[in-house]
């Protein structure tokens, strides 16, 4: 488990070098062919780096500046250590989400939380229990997923392994729902996950509709900076055509897919991916 | 690609499975299922690599994977992990959409952030994992007694005699039976429903609100070991009567409810004995109520079977009578006692039997009065009139009424009920909401301390020395009025009682105020001295989590156990605990003047370091107080001992140094720690940790942490400053 584990992180790692040279981030070097002992690239631009004047007057936006000159710090005063010497292990180590992270990640990206009908034990009601109909399980099960609590549990344990993985689903499937959902019930101007897509648009009727969605909620879940063209869309568009075009099945009994079940499906995904689940 | 002839559903569970079968095309068969999510994430997060590649990629060595790995992270990526670390929430698509605008993180937006009051709380919540703060393996007792309603939590239903419900149909059962309007009829106008329904609150002298208030049970105290058995007599859990109510001690003249004397002291007729008998007596301490029901007469052997002919338990056993055919237990008109056996007339007074052998049916019951206590969120609710005495000492003794005075008559609750915290029974697991509130305020002042600190910008250690903290309304009422009364985890004010803020109870803000000269950051709050609940526990804490040097066992190991040496008491020079204990045992009288397993100050007026009386008392082999006993050597069991009789335990074994130190307490150990540097590193590498998710390599140890160190000391110890510094090199940017 633990190497399977190192493997994933490793990727994870390499999802962030390797995405650096798609057109998406034209900022950053091609790291690849960077020599291992060179001082880091500055991650802003210099100043001197034109903006367009739609920057400029854009709340959020920021003209970058030097951020060593601007906080006081030396730019390289804190320099790379030598890979060779350190098992290639000189930058941050990727990590799992914590509970907390993960509970806002999912608020944040799907715009609920994993809730479901539970029993809750209370002294507030005289049978010492009520059923609370949206119970939010992931502090329910927060100890389980490794969250401390400083008497049993002193140390937060970001394990990604199987109870983290299995419960993950469970909450992807279970938000997703409730998000999509609540998502279509939605004013067009508003809705979160179906950004540029109407709820009948398939990829057969308006197949660059589906592609700019794509891109925004890759952005939305994973702050991945993506072209609705860019092949990494390709296996979200495969799911989505499968999910949205499915036939109706008799046992189980189901109903054809329709384009809400397939951005439901492209939902879960994102949500399961490391991606969302690591940073 | 998803092969077209894959059977698949459209059960949302499925989404992933269908993604990942998508990307097994090129995986080995019977790969472990994390390495289809692997493949998954190489697919999605190398662009354009075909799925080949990423398999190869993870067959590579490790060069090749750095090789792909060394990179920066992409600047929305960044952002979203700028957004995690430092305000526990994943950055919205506005943010990133502005990132991708600027093409990269800009100081800016990281000033933003660590300006952001999130970070404040983000900050202050990483400090949990070096302080720990939990109590939950204190009990906690606010005001020292717990208070049930039968194994039921008081402040269930609280508002029930205040509420007026609207529903259509007058329920036949449940709370709506007692609260809905369309119950009060004009067939039915004592309905306990009408009592809303005629008046604006509950109003005692209406009949229905008499009704209502029969309804619902009463609170007692739960009592000490055999619960409330000592009081009034019984099975342990016996309570009042729920159904009969007590007027105040004193009624006055307007009140016609009850029957009163000239003076205005209540009285009723005894069903029993038809005489005048009274509901307190002139100490205004309530009586039992005299009848069959609530002092029942019982019955007695006629001769005992203990020891020389003593009455014992097994002796006594209750009146019986026939009715319709079966034998009913208890005293009545028509109850007797069985052959071989003689009556006892209750006394139904506050007295004390002889033997108390009888206490299983020497039964005295008192009815229920209406209050409104601390923790009832301004309802009236329904107090067992012993309970619900304000006086805060016995009028038997003088003595200040405690848990352990419980078995005396005239102590109550107190004053506003502070006494007593509500809670399920003796032998509940949940807590209540005042029993939260107390733990949660408890657990968190630490945090607030440190919030604030970072917050306004203040040298980072003034988290670890200030006397500056923060109070909320359980927490002004638990120490204001409580802590005299703790059981379980003992507190002392964190200043001179009067001098805190009076903050209302249900006020769960926090409101800062200065603590006593004796305090020092959160290496004094009652969160950090119960957590860590002795000397030693303290300081090994603060040396791990904030000196990064823990206790380490020798590498030599201990000696045998039978070595003579062993004998030697001092852990500071007994053989192999020396080596720990030589660094634990004078670290730790910083703390000395902090009474272990406890919050309580031992300050040096008190207690000084030598108590001739303690001493005396245990040399001649007095019976000490409990004050000796608890905070004194009063064991002196060898000459060895009796040479420190009379010493107070945190000074045991101690050089003139230690007990400077002792005097200066745990805020001179943290400016002892800055003074050397040993702290600065520290703190600078365990957020290294945390923001970078690995320590220190050897390299960074010797090239990067004296850099940092130096940015945080020329920043005057801004925690911000760090922070800022640490995000913003290289290494964060990075991922491997």
């Amino acid at each position: 488990m633990r190497s399977h584990l190192a493997l994933i992180l490793t990727l994870i790692g390499a999802a962030a070098g390797c995405s650096d040279a798609t057109p998406a981030s034209p900022a950053a070097p091609p790291a690849a062919t960077a020599p291992p002992v060179t001082p880091p690239p500055v991650v802003a631009p210099p100043t001197t780096t034109p903006t367009t004047p739609r920057d400029n007057t854009t709340p959020g936006s920021a003209t970058p500046v030097d951020p060593g000159s601007a906080n006081g710090s030396t730019p390289g005063a804190t320099p790379l250590s030598d890979p060779a010497m350190n098992d290639g292990r000189i930058g941050r180590a990727a990590r799992r989400l914590n509970v907390r992270q993960l509970r806002a990640s999912l608020l944040n990206a799907v715009g609920v939380t994993w809730q479901q009908p539970r029993r809750i034990l209370s002294a507030d009601y005289a049978s010492g229990f009520y059923d609370d109909p949206n119970a939010d399980m992931l502090s329910l099960v927060a100890l389980t997923l490794g969250q401390p609590d400083y008497n049993a549990f002193t140390s937060e344990s970001i394990e990604p392994g199987a109870v983290f993985s299995k419960l993950v689903g469970d909450a992807a499937r279970k938000a997703c729902r409730d998000g999509v959902t609540l998502d279509v019930a939605r004013p067009v101007g508003e809705r979160i996950l179906l950004r540029t897509v109407g709820v009948a648009d398939t990829l057969a009727t308006r197949e660059v509709a589906v592609r700019d969605n794509l891109a925004y909620l890759v952005m939305r879940f994973w702050a991945r900076d993506v072209r609705p063209n860019d092949p990494v869309l390709d296996d979200l568009i495969e799911l989505f055509r499968v999910a949205s075009t499915a036939p109706a099945t008799a046992a189980p009994v189901a109903a054809a897919g329709t384009p809400v079940d397939g951005w439901r499906a492209v939902c879960v995904a994102l949500t399961t991916d490391p991606l969302f689940l690591t940073y | 690609m998803i092969p077209p002839n894959v059977p698949m559903t459209l059960e949302e569970g499925d989404a992933m499975t269908m993604r990942r079968r998508s990307n097994t095309a090129a995986r080995p068969q019977g790969a472990p299922h994390l390495l289809a999510a692997l493949l998954a994430l190489a697919t999605t997060a190398c662009v354009g690599a075909p799925v080949e590649e990423a398999a190869r990629a993870t067959q590579a060595d490790n060069t090749a994977a750095t090789q792909c790995a060394a990179a920066d992270a992409e600047p929305t990526r960044l952002y979203r992990q700028l957004s995690l670390d430092l305000r526990g929430t994943a950055a919205t698509v506005d943010e990133l959409e502005a990132v991708r605008r600027a093409g990269a993180v800009t100081p800016a937006m990281v000033d933003a952030m660590l300006n952001s009051e999130a970070f404040v709380e983000e900050s202050a919540r990483w400090h949990a994992d070096l302080l720990w703060p939990n109590l939950d393996g204190f009990l906690i007792q606010m005001g020292g007694l717990r208070m049930t309603r039968g194994g039921v939590n008081p402040e269930v239903n609280l508002d029930l005699l205040d509420t007026r419900t609207e529903e259509a149909a007058c329920p036949a059962s449940g709370n709506g039976a007692l609260t809905a309007a369309s119950c009060c009829t004009a067939s039915n106008p004592t309905h306990p429903a009408c009592c809303l329904t005629r008046n604006t609150a509950y109003n005692a002298t209406d009949p229905a609100c008499v009704a209502k208030s029969r309804a619902l049970g009463a609170a007692f105290t739960i009592g000490q070991g055999l619960g409330d058995r000592a009081l009034r007599g019984g099975s342990g859990a016996t309570g009042c009567d729920d159904a009969l109510e007590y007027p105040p001690p004193h009624v006055d003249a307007s009140d016609t409810t009850w029957l009163r004397e000239a003076d205005g002291r209540p009285y009723y007729l005894s069903p029993r004995s038809r005489t005048r008998r009274y509901y307190y007596d002139r100490d205004d301490v309530p009586l039992p109520y005299d009848d069959w029901a609530h002092c029942p007469n019982y019955c007695r052997a006629l001769v005992g079977t203990g020891v020389g002919g003593a009455f014992v338990a097994a002796d006594y056993r209750a009146k019986e009578r026939v009715e319709a055919g079966r034998v009913v237990v208890g005293d009545h008109p028509a109850a007797a006692c069985p052959a071989g056996y003689t009556e006892v007339v209750n006394a139904c007074d506050n007295g004390l039997t002889g033997n108390n052998q009888d206490t299983a049916f020497r039964v005295r019951r008192e009815g229920f009065r209406l209050l409104r206590p601390y923790w009832s969120e301004g309802h009236w609710t329904k107090v067992c009139a012993y309970e619900a005495q304000e006086r805060t000492n016995s009028v038997y003794t003088g003595a200040m009424c405690t848990p352990a005075a419980r078995i005396d008559a005239s102590c109550g609750c107190g004053p506003n009920g502070v006494y007593c915290t509500p809670s399920q029974g003796r032998l509940s697991t949940l807590a209540t909401r005042a029993e939260r509130r107390i733990r949660q305020a408890l657990n968190d002042e630490p945090l607030r301390i440190v919030a604030s600190v970072i917050a306004r910008d203040e040298d980072y250690y003034n988290a670890y020395t200030t006397r500056r903290s923060f109070i909320t309304g359980p927490l002004s009422t638990l120490f204001r009025e409580q802590s005299t009364r703790m059981s379980g985890l003992a507190i002392t004010p964190p200043a001179n009682p009067a001098m805190l803020p009076r903050v209302p109870y249900e006020d769960e803000s926090w409101h800062e105020y200065v603590r006593g000269s004796e305090h020092a950051g959160v290496l004094t709050t009652a969160a950090f001295l119960g957590r860590f609940p002795t000397w030693r526990a303290r300081i090994d804490r603060f040396r791990t989590a904030l000196l990064c040097r823990p206790f380490e066992p020798p590498a030599t190991g201990l000696p045998a156990p039978d070595d003579a040496c062993n004998r030697e008491p001092n852990l500071a020079q007994r053989c192999g605990c020396q080596h720990c204990h030589s660094s634990i045992e004078p670290l730790s009288a910083y703390w000395g003047r902090w009474a272990e397993r406890s919050s309580v100050f031992l300050d040096p007026t008190n207690f000084p370091s030598f108590d001739p009386n303690c001493a005396q008392c245990a040399n001649t082999g007095q019976n000490c107080t409990a004050r000796c006993r608890s905070f004194y050597v009063t064991s002196v069991a060898d000459a060895d001992g009796s040479r420190y009789a009379g010493t107070l335990f945190s000074a045991l074994y101690r050089s003139r140094d230690e007990m400077s130190r002792m005097e200066q307490g745990p805020g001179a150990l943290v400016s002892q720690a800055v003074s050397t540097g040993e702290i600065q590193a520290c703190t600078t590498n365990t957020l290294w940790r945390r923001l970078v998710g690995r320590p220190m390599n050897d390299e960074e140890s010797r090239r990067v942490l004296p850099e940092l160190v130096r940015t945080f000391e020329a920043s005057q110890h801004n925690y911000r400053a760090l922070v800022r510094a640490i995000v913003t090199a290289p290494a964060y940017r990075r991922i491997d």
